[in-house]
């Protein structure tokens, strides 16, 4: 009897736990997906997923299929999207979620709730805003990549390489979705080339849950990643720092970031009620000057216009980021924080676009290349 | 249950009395009754020669098979022809007229020479040695360092341990086991290294194995052990006197047997199966790079199928990115679940080793190639087992072949398929869940007394996990409670003691 029930006991254990296989060549992964909200207020849903076919020499050809399914929830286009494929469809391994730009200045949490929610999703997915239609992007796939449904994450992992992106995902954003005090950017794209390619555009700024509209464009995004306290592999930032020197380019430097250290400061102000002093020191090598010749004399001179230069990029920016209500600073918290009772005065939805923010750029130039 | 009880009235079987308990027969002064009653007892075996010496007085009684010519001419005749036929005045030779005493000396290869009218019969030496020369063992190869090996003879297995330690206090106890065979075991140890206790307990022990025969040195250790039932080995088996010598000095016990070149040793813990003796030979930074590397086999030889088989099977949320598509290409188009593909693949791999040792080396090389290259090429173009699964399954086989210890490994390998199955119903909590048993299981075994999975403390790592270097090693593995805890005399006082 003890023998049988023992025997008992191993096999609803065992036999139970077949029920739960999920065998991985019975799933089809979604690598990226799209959301898109149509004129009539449904949302569609768009997926991109790679099929390979197995070869004598290893993986073969990638395939591509897309499939795009209308539901009122996401959840519930997913199932839509599941009708019509042989096998399970599995977001486990999304890598890029896109947002339309209509959707997004709506309200984004909606659709990535259900990834917070179930433990095997990837909250590693990065999420990006898409001018216009998400799923258009979605569908460029270039001949000349290897495996197409990577093509869009390489488009923004390799920005952040090149620090004019932040490093972000669900995972990053997820306390700042609703948290008063504290927005977030997200990753801009665009397609470009009447259809061919994705290009990254800049930062898409958020409020809350929902895109502003405004974006930091392509050309301030290294400082503000910079102001960030991040910095990639590389850090470029191209200035103009002459006027009126001919040929055009001589007018231009192109410095790059070596070293960097970055100090965001806030604290109570009478006059406009907070005041924050952003302070980046950076330390430089002279990449590019058209002029061909840079004496060790002409050094402070180069310096004070790069900080000048700079410095106005920077105060450009901060207006954007306040036209658009979007705290990405984290300033709200910060004094939050150190002085609870005066932000309880406060009311952050009106008085960010007041607050005076100040940024102190110092540039070291360590090196001017081996070539003088 | 009933079937599994013995009936009880089965007929009650008849003792045998092993040849040096028998008791003692008085041989008489008639030369004819005692031959006769040698040959009754001996079965009236053919190979059992009777030579009457010219007269019919005398006659010379051997067995003809186990005794060598050249040793009763140089041993008897020779002698016998110098001191004119007189026998009492040979010198080298034995005396005895109890007649079993008689048949137990012809069974072990000597020659009893009887007189009419006397009552005292001679016993003669005249055993012929059937010995192999001494080659390195073929499972325990080493790089650098002795290329001798233990062979059938016990004395001569003797005879290299002793030229080894020549020390007096290496003792050397024999024993027979066997009522049949009264096989021939001999317990090797240092007195005052090793610990008495243990000496003591392996005695009683061997004293309570009772069996007709004792064939080899595995069912040897099956009679002695403290786990049968166990999968893990508790006796570390070895041809190599090197390898004996070295666990001799540090306090085990060493077990050699008659007519097999195995020696087992005990009490020994789970490390000791991954030592080898090329550890010594190499400069200690290799020495404990080598180590490691056959500790991570072990987990590799037993998690490695399982894992893979979870992964595909319960979690592919843990793929990473960059590995999707080639797993994915890799795994679509095959035709059974990954624990079909497992087990299919681990015993063509059986299959193939199984048949390649049988086989002699030309042939085995040859299944080798054919087995390894064509079926395994074949079986992935034909879609029955995935690529992936072929290198999981030989990455496997590879590492379980890494443990220098053969009963290891073959160990290794029967744990490998539990734990496939677990994995296969429940992921990687199955994985857990079995190498949760395998520890329990480990953490219960003991050799001798000694806990198998001792835990390692800080002192004791300087040779299990890694190899320092020897000056380092100051100490003999504690937990085998030797009363001489330090190797060198400079370091302890008198007493052997600090």
């Amino acid at each position: 009897m003890k023998k049988l029930s023992i025997i008992l006991l191993s096999c609803t254990l065992i036999l139970s736990g077949c029920w739960d296989t999920r065998e991985f060549k019975e799933v089809k992964l979604g690598i990226t997906a799209a959301y898109d909200m149509t004129e009539d207020g449904v949302y569609t849903n768009t997926i991109l997923i790679p099929n390979v076919q197995n070869s004598a020499q290893g993986p073969g050809q990638e395939s591509t299929q897309f499939l795009t399914a209308i539901g009122n929830t996401p959840t519930e286009a997913r199932t839509n999207i599941d009708r019509r494929l042989s096998s399970t469809y599995s977001p486990a391994q999304l890598d890029v979620l896109l947002f339309g730009s209509n959707l997004a200045k709506q309200d984004i949490y909606p659709y990535v709730d259900a990834y917070y929610r179930d433990p095997r999703m990837h909250l590693d997915v990065v999420p990006a805003v898409v001018k216009g239609s998400a799923e258009q992007a979605l569908k460029v796939v270039p001949k000349s990549e290897m495996r197409p449904s990577e093509y869009i994450e390489g488009i923004v992992d390799s920005e952040v390489e090149t620090t004019n992106s932040l490093e972000t995902s669900l995972q990053a954003i997820g306390s700042e979705l609703y948290e008063e005090g504290e927005d977030f950017v997200l990753p801009l794209l665009q397609v470009g080339d009447s259809g061919k390619t994705v290009s990254f555009e800049g930062l898409a700024l958020f409020h809350d849950s929902s895109y502003t509209g405004k974006d930091i464009s392509f050309d301030h995004t290294t400082l503000f990643v910079l102001m960030k306290k991040q910095k990639g592999k590389v850090a470029r930032i191209t200035a103009k720092i002459f006027d009126g020197k001919k040929p055009e380019p001589d007018n231009y430097t192109t410095i790059n970031i070596e070293d960097f250290s970055s100090k965001i400061k806030s604290k109570p102000d009478k006059q406009n009620k907070v005041r924050t002093d952003i302070t980046l020191d950076l330390t430089v090598m002279i990449q590019e000057y058209p002029q061909d010749h840079l004496a060790l004399a002409d050094l402070p001179e180069v310096k004070k216009k790069l900080e000048q230069a700079l410095t106005d990029q920077a105060n450009e920016t901060l207006r954007t980021i306040q036209d658009a209500n979007s705290d990405v600073f984290g300033i709200g918290r910060n004094i939050n924080g150190h002085y609870p009772s005066y932000w309880k005065k406060l009311d952050w939805e009106k008085d960010f676009k007041e607050i005076k923010i100040v940024p102190h750029i110092t540039v070291n130039i360590r090196s001017r290349g081996i070539f003088r | 249950m009933s079937f599994f009880k013995q009936k009880k009235n089965q007929s009650a079987q008849e003792k045998v009395i092993r040849e040096d308990k028998m008791p003692p027969h008085q041989s008489t002064a008639s030369l004819e009754k005692n031959i006769r009653y040698i040959q009754e007892e001996l079965s009236n075996s053919t190979d059992l020669k009777v030579r009457l010496l010219p007269g019919n007085k005398q006659a010379l009684v051997y067995l003809d098979d186990i005794t060598d010519p050249d040793k009763m001419q140089r041993y008897i005749f020779v002698p016998l022809m110098e001191m004119n036929g007189d026998i009492q005045r040979i010198k080298d030779r034995e005396e005895n007229d109890d007649l079993n005493k008689a048949v137990s000396s012809l069974l072990a290869g000597k020659a009893v020479y009887m007189v009419e009218g006397n009552a005292t019969f001679y016993l003669f030496d005249v055993q012929q040695n059937v010995t192999r020369a001494i080659m390195e063992p073929m499972n325990e190869k080493v790089i650098k360092g002795s290329h001798d090996g233990f062979n059938e003879d016990i004395k001569q297995n003797i005879n290299l341990i002793r030229r080894r330690i020549q020390h007096r206090s290496l003792t050397i106890k024999k024993q027979t086991v066997g009522d049949y065979t009264e096989s021939e075991i001999a317990l090797v140890y240092v007195e005052g290294i090793v610990n008495p206790g243990v000496v003591k307990e392996l005695e009683t022990r061997v004293k309570n194995i009772s069996s007709d025969a004792l064939l080899s040195a595995g069912a040897f250790s099956e009679y002695i052990e403290d786990r049968t039932y166990s999968i893990f080995p508790q006796f570390l088996s070895t041809e190599r006197p090197d390898k004996t010598v070295s666990q001799l000095m540090e306090g085990r016990i060493a077990i050699l047997f008659a007519n097999n070149p195995t020696c087992l040793i005990a009490p020994v813990t789970f490390y000791a199966f991954y030592q080898s003796p090329d550890d010594y030979n190499t400069r200690w930074l290799v020495a404990t790079y080598i180590r490691l590397i056959r500790l991570f086999s072990f987990i590799l030889a037993i998690t490695l199928p399982s894992f893979y088989i979870a992964v595909v099977g319960f979690h592919f949320e843990v793929i990473p990115e960059a590995l999707i598509s080639p797993v994915l290409g890799a795994i679509r188009d095959i035709a059974y679940p990954p624990i079909v593909e497992a087990i299919l693949m681990v015993i063509v791999i059986e299959l193939i080793r199984e048949s390649g040792i049988r086989l002699p080396s030309p042939i085995g090389s040859t299944i080798g190639i054919v087995g390894g290259l064509v079926i395994g090429d074949a079986i992935v173009t034909a879609g029955l087992v995935s690529n992936l699964m072929v290198i999981v399954i030989a990455l496997t086989s590879l590492a379980s072949f890494v443990v220098p210890s053969n009963e290891m490994s073959d160990s290794l390998r029967i744990l490998t398929f539990p734990l496939i199955i677990l994995s296969s119903v429940l992921g990687f909590i199955g994985i857990a869940f079995g190498l949760l048993m395998v520890l329990i299981h480990l953490c219960r075994v003991e050799s001798l007394g000694l806990s198998y999975f001792t835990p390692i403390q800080f002192r004791d790592l300087k040779d299990t996990v890694i190899r320092v270097p020897q000056f380092l090693m100051k100490r003999r593995p504690e937990q085998l409670g030797s009363p001489r805890p330090y190797k060198s005399n400079e370091l302890s006082d008198e007493n052997g003691k600090k």
